[in-house]
């Protein structure tokens, strides 16, 4: 690391590293240095307290308020480089008095410069949060005053606070502000200040070409106005620039450019940091002689105008270039003496690394005790200089958060009173409403209970003889299938073994006649069992029979068994399941009408017909053109009674016309 | 002489039934079996030349059903004609044994002639006439498909002709009432039926299929 130094026309640039003395007590503390420190201090108040006394009661002694003011503004001025303590009370009596002012227009004017001069002494004392708030009201006051030369000087304030607190990203736009409001009142001085300002937060940021636009549009500002000190100081600045972009040549010619003036106007300060910028710029560019050469001419000028920082950082550097030409007994003295003098500046940064570069140079020579406890050093500074850093973060965190805490502390307070007086009638209203709720819920528990209870015996009931049809249902299935399936499997096969048997010996074995009928009947018999057990199963196995099954059966039956011609019409337009009871019954009177045709009838031709719609699950109709009958006569006989009785269970009705020689008809409505 | 096998679990049926159609001397029996898979097995053994040409097969038995037996049998033996032989008229059992390639149906307990005469029409117009039940059911299943419910099925559809012998043998006539009724010759009547059992077993094939996919068999 090597030093610069860059001439920023920000008041008070020294004072900026009390801060950090701050810091350093704690280092001091172990330091011999630091009783006599105190006493230096102690001694410089003493001095003053005369003084001071007899000047504040002069000022007393005038009437007119803003007279008197203005005295303690210059008073306080003036005291401020020599005594911040006096000027520190100069200040805040103006800053009091001039709030006291009647006039409201004066009043704000005066406070806000009084702001401004407090706020910079308390910056240079390091109560940078009493400066903060001075300058904001000072920001505020001349907002509302419109005055914007003032707020041009307002933002700078800011911005050089922020700069010093290390919170660049604020000074830039605070600096930003200024700079719009100084250009529209094309105040040269100021642009020229403020874009110096700017470049200097830029360089700050780390970003170098930035810096020197601004720099370059401070130059500008400074040829126009003639100022040859500020147009030095801009070269000196761009120079540094460039040291940062590499482009060391050009930094060299503007360093030179800038010693040009300055030799001219014999500033030797100035002079001195032009050495040693080139200096720098030859360092870069490795011509380490001739950059010895010039940090040796800048130190030779601090030294017989006794600029004691300036020497430190001479010192530092020289140190440095000895310690690239590895002459570490020069670089030792060089960096020895640099200490000294950066210890009393308490410049951390750079205190830090001569500890370092000391540590190197004495461990070359051998020197390793002295090396390590340079090494110790270095290493406590850095741990020191660590914390500052995170420090400055936390800082700069605080002040965004309590930017954003006070927005929402007035929209909360706001919010607060709302809901102060909403909440004053909401409580009335809920405890209305809990109240009725609980009393409802309560009611609704209540009933819902008793009734659950009642539903619940309910249900419990019904389920008991829900599960006891069940059983019964399936008890009464299983035996049903038990039965179905004994019948089928052995009785069936057996019956219909011994029908054909016997169809079989009829054919082909010779009987006499008796045997032959006797055979026959047996058939028959046998038959008409198998017959009525398919029936009986048909009814019995199958779960589901619909109409249309029943009248296929019937047909088939009635094919067989009725002996005239049969006309058969289908008419069924709906399908429809039928109770298995119902079905068996309908089928045996479908069989006793046509036991009676064969019977009884004589007729040449049956027509049957079979019906269904919408309203009739079932119509079957017999009409034979037999012999028919008197209705009075035959209605009680035992086949028909029995017909119509068994239909009746079922709900089905049986409908008989009948007229003596010109046949028969039987329906069965069945619904 | 017409070759034929008899598929029956129970012994006296099979070889009673068998020395009675053998009686006559019109008909000759191959060889019985008392399931579907151990008739599958024989039919492996015998040459082609005395393969039976009509089987006579019970549709309950164990070990494999002869429903089942039809369906893999008519895969392997197209030209085989099998009657069902059952005890019940259980018309859904008897038309799923249709559509899986049966000809028609017996009841056990018809004479050993009526069989006979069913084995010889069978052999003659490879068909036997068909129940009202079945003849109904065939009905609903044909012109089911020919308002293409079933889009994948083969079109089966049934022509004007076979609707009217069909509806015929719903009202319960035979194929020679139809015939009369129809004005045509009872040769027809029974090609006819022979044309809606042959659509019937397409539409079997395509149940068996399907159930041949669910059960993972394809």
């Amino acid at each position: 690391m090597r030093l610069n130094s860059p001439s920023c026309q920000i008041t008070g640039e020294n004072f900026f590293e009390l801060k950090k003395m701050k810091a350093l007590r704690l280092f001091k503390k172990t330091s011999a240095y630091f009783s006599f420190f105190l006493l230096l201090l102690f001694k410089s108040y003493g001095q003053s307290d005369s003084a001071f006394k007899s000047k504040l009661s002069s000022i007393e002694r005038e009437k007119n308020d803003t007279v008197r003011i203005n005295s303690l503004f210059d008073l306080a001025l003036q005291s401020k480089n020599r005594d911040l303590k006096e000027a520190k009370i100069y200040a805040s009596r103006a800053y009091h008095e001039s709030k006291s002012l009647d006039q409201k227009k004066i009043q704000l004017k005066f406070t806000a410069d009084a702001c401004n001069i407090l706020g910079m002494i308390m910056v240079v004392s390091g109560l940078e949060d009493s400066a903060s708030i001075l300058f904001d009201e000072s920001l505020s006051n001349n907002l509302l005053l419109n005055d914007p030369p003032a707020i041009a000087k307002s933002y700078n304030n800011l911005g050089n606070l922020n700069y010093y607190k290390g919170v660049y990203n604020v000074a830039l736009s605070n600096y930003l502000n200024g700079l719009r409001i100084s250009e529209k009142l094309k105040d040269l001085k100021g642009v020229a200040r403020v874009a110096d300002n700017i470049g200097n937060v830029y360089y700050k940021l780390n970003d170098p070409k930035s810096a020197i636009r601004y720099h370059q549009l401070s130059l500008e500002k400074h040829k126009l106005l003639g100022d040859s000190e500020g147009v030095a100081s801009n070269y000196i600045n761009i120079g540094l620039g460039f040291q940062k972009t590499g482009e060391y040549a050009k930094s060299l010619s503007l360093q030179k450019k800038a010693l040009a003036i300055y030799t001219q106007s014999k500033n030797n300060l100035f002079i001195a940091k032009c050495y040693n910028n080139i200096a720098l710029a030859y360092d870069e560019m490795d011509s380490i002689d001739l950059a010895l050469e010039y940090y040796k001419k800048s130190l030779k000028i601090n030294s017989d105008a006794n600029f004691v920082s300036q020497i430190g950082l001479n010192q530092y550097n020289i140190g440095n270039i000895y310690l690239q030409k590895k002459d570490f007994v020069n670089a030792v003295k060089a960096l020895e003496a640099s200490k000294l003098i950066i210890y009393e500046s308490s410049n951390l940064e750079i205190l830090k690394n001569i500890y370092k570069k000391l540590a190197e140079a004495n461990l070359a020579v051998g020197k390793h005790a002295i090396a390590y406890l340079n090494l110790a050093k270095y290493d406590s500074i850095q741990s020191i200089v660590m914390n500052e850093e995170v420090t400055s973060q936390i800082a700069e965190m605080q002040i965004k958060y309590e930017t954003e805490k006070k927005d929402d502390q007035l929209k909360i307070q706001k919010l607060e009173l709302e809901t102060k007086e909403k909440e004053a009638v909401y409580s009335k209203i809920l405890f209305i409403g809990i109240v009725t709720i609980i009393l409802l819920l309560f009611s609704f528990f209540f009933i819902r209970f008793k009734s659950k209870q009642k539903l619940k015996d309910e249900i419990d009931r019904i389920e008991k003889e829900n599960v006891k049809k069940r059983v019964e249902l399936e008890t009464k299935e299983k035996e049903r299938n038990r039965i179905s399936t004994e019948l089928h499997d052995n009785v069936g096969s057996s019956v219909s073994f011994i029908s054909s048997k016997i169809d079989w010996l009829i054919k082909n074995r010779s009987f006499n006649e008796s045997e032959k009928v006797e055979l026959l009947f047996l058939k028959d018999s046998s038959q008409d069992v198998m017959n009525r057990l398919r029936e009986t199963l048909w009814t019995l196995n199958n779960k589901s029979i619909s109409n249309t099954d029943l009248c296929d059966k019937l047909k088939v039956y009635l094919r067989k068994y009725i002996l005239c011609t049969l006309n058969i019409t289908d008419s069924l337009s709906t399908e429809c399941i039928l109770p298995n009871e119902d079905v068996l019954a309908i089928y045996r009177c479908a069989q006793e009408i046509a036991n009676n045709i064969n019977k009884h009838s004589e007729a040449q031709t049956v027509k049957i017909e079979f019906y269904s719609d919408e309203n009739t699950k079932l119509k079957i109709s017999f009409l034979d053109d037999g012999v028919g009958f008197e209705e009075e006569n035959k209605e009680d006989s035992y086949g028909l009674r029995n017909i119509r009785n068994r239909l009746k269970d079922i709900g089905a009705k049986l409908e008989i016309n009948s007229v003596k020689g010109r046949g028969t008809s039987v329906t069965i409505i069945y619904n | 002489m017409i070759k034929i096998a008899i598929v029956d679990d129970k012994r006296l049926n099979r070889l009673d039934r068998a020395k009675e159609l053998e009686y006559n001397g019109e008909i000759k029996v191959i060889f019985t079996s008392q399931n579907g898979a151990e008739f599958l097995e024989k039919m492996k053994e015998t040459p082609a030349s005395s393969h039976p040409e009509i089987v006579l097969m019970d549709i309950d038995m164990p070990e494999k059903n002869g429903i089942d037996t039809v369906r893999d049998a008519k895969v392997v033996y197209p030209d085989i004609e099998f009657l069902m032989l059952t005890v019940f008229d259980d018309d859904e059992k008897i038309f799923e044994a249709v559509k899986a390639g049966a000809s028609g149906y017996l009841l056990k307990d018809e004479s050993s002639d009526t069989i006979i005469n069913f084995i010889k029409q069978v052999k003659e117009f490879r068909t036997v006439p068909m129940s009202p039940a079945i003849a109904r059911k065939a009905l609903k299943l044909l012109t089911r498909t020919e308002k293409a419910i079933v889009a994948d099925a083969p079109k089966s559809d049934l022509t004007e002709r076979e609707l009217l012998v069909l509806k015929g043998l719903v009202d319960g006539y035979d194929h020679k009432e139809i015939a009369e009724r129809l004005f045509v010759s009872p040769h027809t009547v029974r090609n006819q039926i022979s044309s809606i059992y042959k659509k019937l077993h397409v539409n079997g094939k395509v149940d068996a299929v399907k159930i041949a996919i669910k059960n993972n068999l394809l």
